[in-house]
């Protein structure tokens, strides 16, 4: 990796964008940070977590439009935390895009079964995880109905 | 200190498979037993194994109480608490820790296999005294011992467990497959997009600090690499990915676990020779074996 793009994926652990779109909670700093320069370079303002006991309390506070979720973290796991995104009046219309290294189908099933819009196996191509996030952002937020 | 005892109860995966093929390493599903001495018993999973162990727990007088640590709820790992005749005397106590689901609680997943559509008996009506305990990836202290959790790679949420007790440590891992490592990208190496396609959170490094220095670890060989190539995704390791993590975390003594049903004990050998060949061939010299129904080991 070359300096200058560690010194920004280091930089991009600090700012935190005033109303951002997009919340990464991801318990790997290094994921997090070039996910979020990925969306920063493609003109999306975004911003992570990397404590996933603090992902609910982000959300809240911050409501971000899309929230991309690891699976497996310590604290909360990303699956409690979809649910949790899911079942509230205040945050259920949240889209919900999980990034996991889980290759599992049933996994996956689950996933969209507790409510998340997308799932996307790490590491995934970087055009096919923008366009997504252009779809579900572009996609009015008070129709709940949506599917893939 | 009196030695730690480990004993199986139970090897085989995914069905048992009773029969004169299997006679050797035993047909019954996972059910690991750990006695740290002086202390209630350590259970590891409620395979059809669990059963035997549940007979033995009778004719001990007094009121029995044991901690059981259920990796995940597939049918192997779950099916022999039905049949846990421990379970059924009052005055016992199981507290049963497992990784519940976001929309199913712990006791729900462990009644479930008890609905009189697949069993008599309702789990309140089982007599001993059942507490469940939902745990996730962290570490706990279970009377005195350092239990620590780490999610493996398999369907659902499937905890490995370390226990650390007095020095010692005992790592168990029975359904775990290597990770996906074929990081490509058609962009420019030198872009973002190409960083972002080929990064590797080092997910296996992680695994092996879990492991690292284990006294003892059992973990899942369900295949020979030829096998696996067809079963990439089925959430079970070949034993080259077995014995290569043992060698990486400098682990102390390796179990071979989770024998394939298709498997007889003939297979089971050779896989055990080819695994000890693989080590030999690393220059790391550690006991290791297929685990045996009946087999108790000392630490
Ligand atoms: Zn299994």
């Amino acid at each position: 990796m070359n300096m200058d793009v560690f010194n920004s994926m280091v930089n991009a652990m600090d700012a935190k964008p005033e109303g951002y779109e997009i919340l990464i909670v991801e318990d790997n700093v290094e994921q997090a940070s070039l996910t979020k320069l990925l969306l920063e370079e493609y003109g999306f303002s975004a911003h992570f977590v990397t404590d996933s006991s603090e992902a609910m309390q982000t959300i809240h506070s911050d409501k971000p439009r899309v929230v991309i979720l690891d699976l497996m973290m310590p604290e909360i796991d990303g699956l409690r935390i979809c649910k949790q995104i899911k079942t509230s009046s205040v945050t259920s219309h949240t889209k919900i895009i999980i990034y996991s290294g889980k290759m599992y189908d049933s996994d996956r099933r689950k996933a969209l079964e507790l409510g998340a819009d997308a799932f996307f196996l790490k590491p995934a191509r970087a055009n096919l995880l923008i366009t997504k996030i252009k779809e579900l952002l572009h996609h009015p937020i008070q129709n709940g109905t949506y599917k893939n | 200190m009196a030695p730690i005892k480990i004993k199986f109860w139970g090897v085989r995966g995914s069905i048992p498979t009773p029969g004169p093929r299997t006679i050797r390493y035993g047909g019954n599903t996972s059910c690991v037993e750990i006695n740290f001495p002086d202390l209630p018993r350590f259970i590891i999973d409620a395979g059809s194994g669990i059963r035997e162990l549940g007979k033995e727990l009778l004719t001990i007088k007094d009121p029995v109480k044991a901690y059981i640590f259920l990796s995940h709820f597939h049918w192997d790992h779950i099916q022999g608490l039905p049949f846990f005749k421990a379970a059924f005397k009052p005055g016992n106590h199981f507290v049963i820790y497992g990784c519940d689901e976001p929309d199913v609680d712990l006791t729900k997943i462990i009644s479930m296999q008890m609905n009189p559509i697949y069993f008599p008996v309702a789990v309140e009506d089982m007599g001993a005294k059942l507490e469940f305990c939902t745990i996730n990836q962290g570490s706990y202290d279970v009377e005195g011992v350092n239990v620590q959790t780490h999610f493996m790679n398999h369907p659902g949420y499937t905890l490995g467990f370390r226990f650390n007790y007095m020095g010692k440590s005992i790592v168990y891992m029975s359904d775990n497959e290597p990770y996906l490592q074929n990081q490509q990208s058609d962009n420019d190496p030198e872009s973002l997009e190409a960083m972002f396609e080929k990064f590797v959170d080092d997910k296996e490094g992680r695994l092996v600090d879990f492991i690292s220095g284990a006294d003892l670890l059992i973990h899942d060989t369900q295949y020979f690499p030829e096998e696996y190539e067809q079963r990439i995704t089925w959430g079970h390791s070949p034993y080259t990915y077995t014995v290569d993590l043992a060698v990486k975390a400098q682990v102390k003594h390796l179990v071979l676990f989770h024998h394939d049903p298709d498997h007889d004990d003939d297979t089971v050998d050779e896989m055990a020779r080819l695994s000890r060949e693989r080590l030999t061939s690393y220059n790391y010299h550690i006991p290791c074996h297929p685990a045996r129904e009946g087999e108790v080991i000392t630490l």
